[in-house]
């Protein structure tokens, strides 16, 4: 024997906690409990005398065998096992499934790579489309909105009635602003801007560096309370105190001053010095006023110290406890307190607050700082955008269901094995929403890629900056699901209808039903297609009727340069400009005026004979002119006469007027009746010699107004040239050499005539080339869908041609059969896109004045377009088919 | 020895009564009962933890682990107000039972 083991307690218990852990499965919590209860029974079994072994076995026997324990324990625990275990088991067949929905996806689109490439290209294509345009409208939509207080800020502009016609003008008085805020200074700060009245141009020096400017405004030191315009030098409380001193954009400190600091240098304008006192953050390019310069108000109050222009734009900050509706129901006393109703004044309408956000897009007033947008436009790219993605997603849904009979077994086993229509739905949607991320990623990337073109495009910049905002790439994902989803379901659901019986057997085919739908589909895509493609037809067709169109005189070889400020504007210096210019052969005239055709017109009084109040005036555009005017545009005299310098009289109180202001003024013989011109210096009268035939001196939205020439020397701000065609370079040089040398110091700004008209539609133009850009993708997206479809069916119907081919039939007559039905879908979209297109056609071009005709074959056209592309995506599959050797397609039978 | 399903059907009440008069862990209540019925009753500890444990998931006791000075850390149990509920209803049942079994095992009285 051996020499006997002492007891030794600790390893006796672990020992038995081990068997109960491993044999028994009992939980540490449990065994911790067992355990103490051992330690005690133990303890108390040694204080009965026993040896520490017997102790120990007595004490667990106590606690029970470990069969008793297990048995005690097991009904404890199945009830939790099996709940854990079910629970595992569940996650790893959803995992595994999930695992395998993956697979056949992936296995499918890498199977179907042509379908694959469709779908995802095809919707990609439309979200690229739908991002950039929303991108845009985003942009219109926010302007001015960088403004801290941009919901408080309103213009004050005014509204004026004249010789029977209301004007809204977004200008105000010069007076009225700082009259409001003292009226009601606990609601009311105020900011004048007064600027240079849409003519032009400020010539800027500093050193060598000279340009020409046209945003520059005369401020109230104000400008900096209300808006938000950052001074990265100087201080915005004393900038603009004192006369002559100016502030600076960043952009034209950097133009003129390089990597110097402005702040303190002078700055040449105009023949004046100011001393720069601040440079601000420029503007973003989506607010409605740049703000290049702004030189202080106290400037203007220096030389005139009750300065009353009435061309000026007011920006006012209310309070925020003071809403636009109490201070608009203030004004009209206000009006009546404080501005007095005489002049042009007399017509006074009304005063109104316009909210700066709005400014862009709703306020189309005379005088309005820049171009503005359209809200009109907006609803038509809004509409494009749509009609592009859903193109897309047709898409989607057409080749989605059309690629189903190849599941379909898929699917039937599936069922066999016990998925139910639940599943089923879930995969054929997660697939999709599978692809639509695909798709929004490409999406991204080719949105991105095509921003500058875009940019250009929509004649503003656009940045994809917004996608660096988790909100919106929440949103776009959220979208993103949403459409998968959408797109995905009606395939989902005809997918997990399918009979496993039937599928399995081989008779799935596309039942009829189904085929319509698709059908349906195609229609719609086309009809859209179709529709764009008209839509472009008949944007461009009007838009070339104005290019066309005689505006009344000779546009084409006209060139104008402003004259204001410079030394050829004098009397004798234009003299002999004129006359130095006229000795050249090239060139056929030379002439000045007031206002450029095209631009704004300046407004003047007149009272026409007959009118009996002497306090009313007729407010009226007028041109005032030389005596080369009208031979040098070729305009039409239809009764009287010209200027004429033989007629010394002329030189004072000559005037023609238009027909229609001979209409206006309902005067059947106007030649020899007065108008008296209630200028403060000279009150005179002025005799009609003449009529001009109408001609268009405003965009051709509008009709030919009511119009005055009047012969006066003294305004020559512009000149106009006419050169002939023959060399245009050479003349063009000419005239910058003899400019040069009257001139030295300042460049000239040429800008022929037929421009400045083309810049009337600028926005027109905007809308066509980005339509245009939207049906070439709309078609591109349809035709996508078109191939996939042909495609698909020349395989469905691959051994029916082997047949065909085997009895017989010609590779035309199979193309035929193949086309023929898609053609039919084609007409029947064309029949339903051009009702819809005529009347929202006629709809955008009662915008114009002057309209051209929508006729049959701009219609026609884009049928005929639409067709033929469809027919070239056709006819290759067809023609595949049609000549593939019948032997391929039948071996197996 | 108590037999198994006397010790089944009384344990309920036994342990809740235990309980009600103040917190306890497995030990003592069977060094409790073993003592009160001269070792007639004594389960073994193996069988008590799990009706523990069910009281527990029936929400007639909660537990928690204590460690009364210089004593091992042990689980201590605890009567719920819904034990208390529970146990009124045993002891009702159980007088039942004993008063008839009592009446029964009396003096001899004609039943009819």
């Amino acid at each position: 024997m051996g020499t006997a083991n002492p007891f030794d307690l600790e390893q006796a218990i672990a020992t038995w906690r081990r068997f109960l852990a491993s044999s028994k499965g009992l939980l540490p919590d449990d065994l911790d409990e067992l355990e103490t209860h051992l330690r005690d029974e133990y303890e108390a079994c040694l204080a009965t005398g026993l040896d520490p072994e017997s102790a120990y076995r007595k004490a667990q026997q106590r606690v029970g065998d470990y069969d008793t324990i297990e048995s005690a324990y097991q009904p404890l625990y199945w009830q939790k096992v099996y709940h854990e275990r079910r629970l595992r088991d569940e996650l790893t067949t959803r995992l595994s499934m999930l695992k395998n929905y993956l697979k056949i996806a992936l296995r499918t689109l890498v199977r179907e790579k042509g379908y694959a490439f469709i779908n995802v290209f095809g919707l990609a294509v439309g979200m690229a489309c739908c991002l950039l345009i929303l991108l845009f409208i985003q942009k219109e939509r926010t302007y001015d909105r960088f403004h801290d207080q941009s919901d408080q800020i309103y213009r004050l502009a005014y509204s004026a009635e004249s010789g029977g016609t209301v004007t809204d003008w977004a200008y105000s008085g010069a007076q009225w602003g700082p009259a409001l805020a003292e009226a009601f200074p606990e609601e009311v700060a105020a900011a004048r801007l007064q600027g240079n009245l849409g003519d032009g141009t400020d010539l800027v020096r500093y050193n060598d560096n000279t340009f020409s400017e046209r945003h520059i405004y005369f401020a109230d030191p104000a400008v900096f309370d209300v808006f938000t315009l950052p001074l990265l030098h100087g201080d915005a409380a004393t900038a603009l105190d004192a006369p002559y001193t100016i502030v600076l954009s960043t952009t034209m400190a950097h133009k003129y001053f390089g990597g110097e600091d402005p702040v303190g240098k002078m700055l040449n304008i105009d023949g004046s010095d100011y001393r720069v006192t601040g440079v601000y953050e420029a503007l973003p390019s989506n607010s409605h006023i740049r703000l290049d310069m702004l030189a202080s108000f106290a400037t203007l109050l220096q030389d005139q110290p009750d300065y009353n222009s009435l061309w000026l734009y007011t920006y006012l900050l209310l309070d925020e406890s003071s809403s636009a509706e109490s201070v608009q129901a203030k004004l009209p006393a206000f009006m009546g307190q404080h501005i007095a109703r005489e002049g042009f004044l007399a017509g006074l309408q009304g005063l109104s607050l316009q909210p700066l956000t709005d400014l862009h897009l709703r306020s189309h007033r005379q005088g309005e700082p820049g171009p503005g947008g359209n809200p009109t436009t907006l609803s038509i790219f809004s509409v494009v955008a749509f009609l592009v993605l859903a193109l897309a997603c047709i898409n989607f849904m057409n080749l989605s269901t059309a690629r189903s009979t190849g599941r379909a077994r898929e699917v039937g086993m599936r069922k066999t094995l016990g998925a139910n229509r639940r599943q089923l739905i879930l995969q054929f949607i997660g697939e999709a929403v599978l692809l639509c991320m695909l798709s929004v990623v490409l999406a991204v990337g080719m949105a991105w890629l095509c921003l500058p073109f875009f940019s250009t495009l929509a004649g503003t910049s656009l940045s994809l900056s917004v996608l660096s905002d988790p909100r919106i790439v929440g949103g776009l994902l959220a979208v993103t699901v949403l459409l998968g989803m959408v797109t995905g379901s009606y395939p989902a659901f005809v997918l997990s209808a399918f009979q496993p019986a039937t599928v399995l057997k081989g008779q799935a085919g596309s039942s009829s039903q189904k085929a319509r739908l698709r059908q349906v589909l195609v229609v719609g895509q086309f009809a859209v297609s179709i529709a764009l493609l008209i839509g472009t037809g008949i944007v461009y067709q009007q838009l070339d009727f104005i290019r066309s169109k005689t505006l009344g005189f000779e546009q084409d070889q006209l060139l104008t340069i402003p004259l204001s400020g410079s030394a050829v504007a004098d009397e004798a210096t234009f003299e002999a400009f004129r006359s130095r210019l006229l000795q050249r052969p090239d060139v056929l005239g030379v002439t000045a005026s007031s206002n450029r055709l095209g631009e704004r017109i300046w407004i003047w009084n007149y009272r026409p004979e007959g009118w009996q109040d002497e306090e009313e005036y007729w407010t009226t555009p007028a041109l005032l002119v030389d005596y080369d005017y009208i031979d040098t545009y070729g305009m039409e005299i239809v009764a009287g006469r010209n200027f004429s310098r033989d007629h010394g009289s002329d030189a004072t109180d000559a005037i023609l007027i238009n027909e229609s202001a001979a209409r206006f003024l309902d005067w059947d013989a106007p030649v020899g009746k007065t108008m008296a011109v209630p200028a403060n210096e000279s009150p005179h009268n002025v005799t009609v010699v003449g009529v001009v035939k109408d001609f268009h001196f405003a965009s051709l939205h509008q009709e030919v107004a009511p119009l005055i020439i009047n012969l006066e020397e003294g305004f020559r701000r512009y000149l106009t040239v006419k050169i002939s065609t023959d060399n245009v370079a050479e003349s063009l040089a000419f005239l910058e050499d003899t400019w040069a040398a009257f001139e030295p110091e300042r460049p000239p700004q040429f800008s022929f005539v037929d421009d400045q008209f083309a810049q009337l539609y600028a926005a027109d133009q905007r809308l066509s080339r980005i339509i245009w850009a939207c049906t070439g993708l709309a078609l591109l997206v349809a035709c996508l869908g078109l191939l996939g479809l042909i495609s698909f069916t020349t395989e469905q119907r691959r051994k029916e041609i082997g047949v065909r081919k085997v009895l017989g039939a010609s590779v035309p007559g199979i193309v035929m059969l193949l086309s023929k039905d898609f053609l039919k879908l084609i007409a029947l979209a064309f029949m339903v896109a051009v009702p819809l297109t005529y009347f929202a056609a006629a709809r955008w071009l009662d915008g114009f004045a002057y309209r051209t005709e929508v006729g049959v074959a701009v219609f026609l056209l884009a049928g005929a377009l639409t067709l033929l592309i469809a027919l070239a995506t056709v006819s290759y599959h067809a023609v595949r088919a049609a000549t593939a050797n019948p032997v391929k397609a039948l071996r197996y039978e | 020895m108590l037999s198994k399903p006397m010790t089944a059907a009384s344990i309920n009440a036994i342990i809740l009564t235990i309980l009600d008069r103040g917190d306890s862990y497995g030990y003592e209540i069977i060094k409790h009962v073993r003592d009160l019925s001269d070792g007639e009753i004594d389960w073994p500890a193996g069988s008590l933890y799990p009706v523990l444990h069910r009281m527990k998931t029936d929400g007639l006791v909660t537990s928690y682990w204590h460690q009364p000075d210089g004593e091992r850390r042990r689980r201590y149990y605890r009567i719920t107000a819904q034990g208390r509920t529970a146990l009124s209803a045993e002891k009702k049942q159980w007088f039942t039972v004993h008063n008839l079994l009592i009446q029964l095992w009396g003096p001899q009285t004609r039943l009819t």
